[in-house]
């Protein structure tokens, strides 16, 4: 029987290589900032320190606990950088949330028992976009976690099979669209001037001098702003996080 | 972790950490920390969990105040001296429209302050100052970012950001277009709204007509951008393909973030996948695709396909367009 790994092996990629998205706390921009650095922190699933970032989707993993966190609670911030900036540090990829995966909100699709061992994919961006191109057809229904429809497995295909039922609604009624994010694992700490190319943030943050000029002239990173109202509500600033980096993408030419 | 029905103001945060600035109020204890979590409607949905370093809290002494489930949202202020100040969305909508001068070094703050009390005819003012703030960092991201803000915060651009957006490419100057007419469409309901001499039924129907029309208004400005319409005047089965294919994989897609957008102007948080309506068009597009798949047809009956798409559209319009006038027109506002 085949594995997940071998499945995706055999797809042809998506056209376009789509940034990596690392979403985090307000409160740790300012450690950010001065460092220039993202940290990586002791994961507790994998247990190394490991830093996180999702596939062209602004999803959030909390690396210091082992469930998921539904949200950051308000003001969140994303940093969006180029793929080739990461993926020559890729320690895992998965084609979900491993955290989620371990509470048991993929199944019945998913067993937490096989998440970990059954869906590990090769360590490259280029998996990612295969899955795209397979269980997405394109960027735009990826982003927007539209599965393609009706697709059909073989006999050998069982694991592509329960990942298709996962993306098309098979887990957890608690489970949410991170179910689909491809995660993005790296093992060590990343200079954000490597390759950042977008930052979301609150719109009155830009008011810190210091700050803008981080972003803008040592990052070099667009800055894509919310306004004060949206960001302390969870229910509203997903979506406009969302529409703000896919608007981006399309101002880049990358949709 | 299930969310409380009513919890106790426990103190605030100021994620600037500079005054002025909009606090968070947070809820529950030090170790249970809770904000409001709403939509637009101004009323508390639930409680949603958050985690802040404790050092980050301005604790809360002396009002016992209490929100649950329902209630209006609660909303915090801080001026540059003074105590915290908090209120539904109405007192501190007066207390900042009273101060505005207060804001007028820090542009940033202020486009927030002006979303907030609705006063967006000073927004491009505010945006063209923050601009100015952010080219001194450099320049070229601070153009880009004016052009997002002013296509996102829906304020008409200038003649000559109009011909820089063109010849930025068709792309954007088809973003620019559109918005320009979201922006006709958008001033006539507000007129619809407020007329207090329309029954309700007649405005809803001018409502529906008005968002049904700039939904078909950009489907043609993307089919034109996309060279959909070449496809389709090709006829054969190849080219319907393709067409079908743009339209399952970006018109819709791009349909829906323009009505979220639009309606979120309104008021409205609404998008296309919330209704359900993308997946429903996908699949009849995908049925569409397949009755063409690997078959020499005739011409007519692949613009008889065409004409079958172009109807599962126009549903799709009519059921958002209706959805929008009930909506934005509701018995509440009968008296508006």
């Amino acid at each position: 029987m085949g594995s997940f790994a071998e499945y995706i092996q055999k797809q042809p990629m998506a056209s376009v290589e789509l940034p990596l998205v690392h979403t985090t706390e307000y409160f740790h921009l300012a450690s950010i900032q001065a460092s220039n650095t993202l940290t990586t922190n002791k994961c507790a699933i994998f247990e190394e320190p490991l830093l996180y970032f999702f596939y062209g989707r602004p999803a959030y993993r909390d690396s210091s606990k082992t469930a998921p966190t539904r949200d950051v609670g308000f003001y969140p911030v994303c940093l969006v950088f180029r793929a080739g900036a990461v993926s020559q540090k890729v320690r895992r990829l998965y084609p979900f949330d491993t955290a989620a995966s371990q509470r048991g909100l993929y199944e019945p699709a998913i067993k937490p028992s096989e998440a970990l061992a059954s869906y590990r994919i090769p360590e490259t961006v280029e998996s990612a976009r295969r899955i795209v191109s397979c269980f997405f057809e394109t960027d735009e229904r990826y982003l927007s976690n539209s599965p393609k429809p009706a697709l059909q497995f073989g006999a050998n295909d069982v694991a592509a099979g329960s990942y298709y039922r996962l993306i098309t609604g098979g887990g957890d009624p608690a489970c949410d669209d991170r179910c689909s994010a491809v995660e993005v694992q790296i093992a060590e700490s990343l200079d954000i001037r490597e390759g950042i190319v977008a930052i979301v943030l609150p719109t009155c943050f830009l008011e810190d001098n210091t700050l803008a000029n981080t972003l803008l002239n040592v990052w070099r990173a667009m800055p894509l702003t919310y306004d004060a109202d949206t960001g302390m509500r969870p229910l509203e600033f997903h979506g406009t996080i969302r529409y703000l980096i896919r608007q981006f993408y399309r101002q880049s030419r990358l949709l | 972790m299930t969310s409380p029905r009513r919890v106790q103001l426990f103190g605030f945060v100021n994620p600037r950490e500079r005054r002025p600035a909009f606090l968070i109020p947070v809820f529950g204890s030090s170790t249970d920390l809770w904000i409001q979590d709403g939509k637009d409607d101004g009323l508390v949905w639930q409680f949603s969990p958050c985690s802040v370093p404790s050092e980050k809290i301005i604790l809360e002494d002396g009002r016992n105040l209490w929100v649950g489930v329902g209630d209006p949202f609660i909303y915090a202020f801080q001026f540059f001296e003074g105590p915290v100040e908090i209120g539904t969305k109405p007192v501190i909508e007066r207390l900042l429209a009273a101060r505005l001068s207060e804001f007028s070094d820090l542009p940033f703050l202020l486009m927030d302050v002006l979303k907030f009390i609705k006063q967006p005819e000073a927004l491009l003012e505010a945006i063209d100052r923050a601009k100015e703030k952010l080219a001194l960092h450099n320049p070229q991201i601070a153009e880009q970012w004016t052009l997002l803000m002013k296509t996102t915060n829906r304020t008409k651009p200038s003649v000559l950001e109009r011909s820089k957006a063109s010849v930025a490419g068709s792309g954007q100057a088809a973003l620019v277009a559109s918005m320009v007419a979201a922006d006709s469409a958008l001033r006539r309901i507000e007129e619809v709204q407020h007329d207090p001499n329309l029954p309700v039924r007649h405005k809803r129907r001018l409502v529906k007509t008005e968002v049904a029309a700039l939904i078909a208004a950009r489907k043609t400005e993307i089919e034109d951008r996309l060279k959909i319409q070449q496809m389709r005047l090709a006829a054969t089965a190849e080219a319907a393909e393709r067409a079908i294919d743009i339209y399952r994989n970006q018109v819709i897609y791009e349909m829906g973030d323009e009505f979220y957008e639009f309606m979120g102007r309104l008021g409205v948080v609404l998008s296309l996948k919330d209704l359900g309506l993308l997946k429903e068009l996908d699949e009849r597009l995908t049925e569409f695709r397949r009755s063409l798949t690997g078959k020499k047809i005739k011409k007519e009956f692949v613009q008889a396909i065409l004409e079958q798409v172009d109807e599962a559209f126009a549903a799709v319009r009519e059921q958002l367009g209706k959805r929008a006038a009930d909506l934005i027109v509701s018995e509440k506002r009968k008296d508006d």
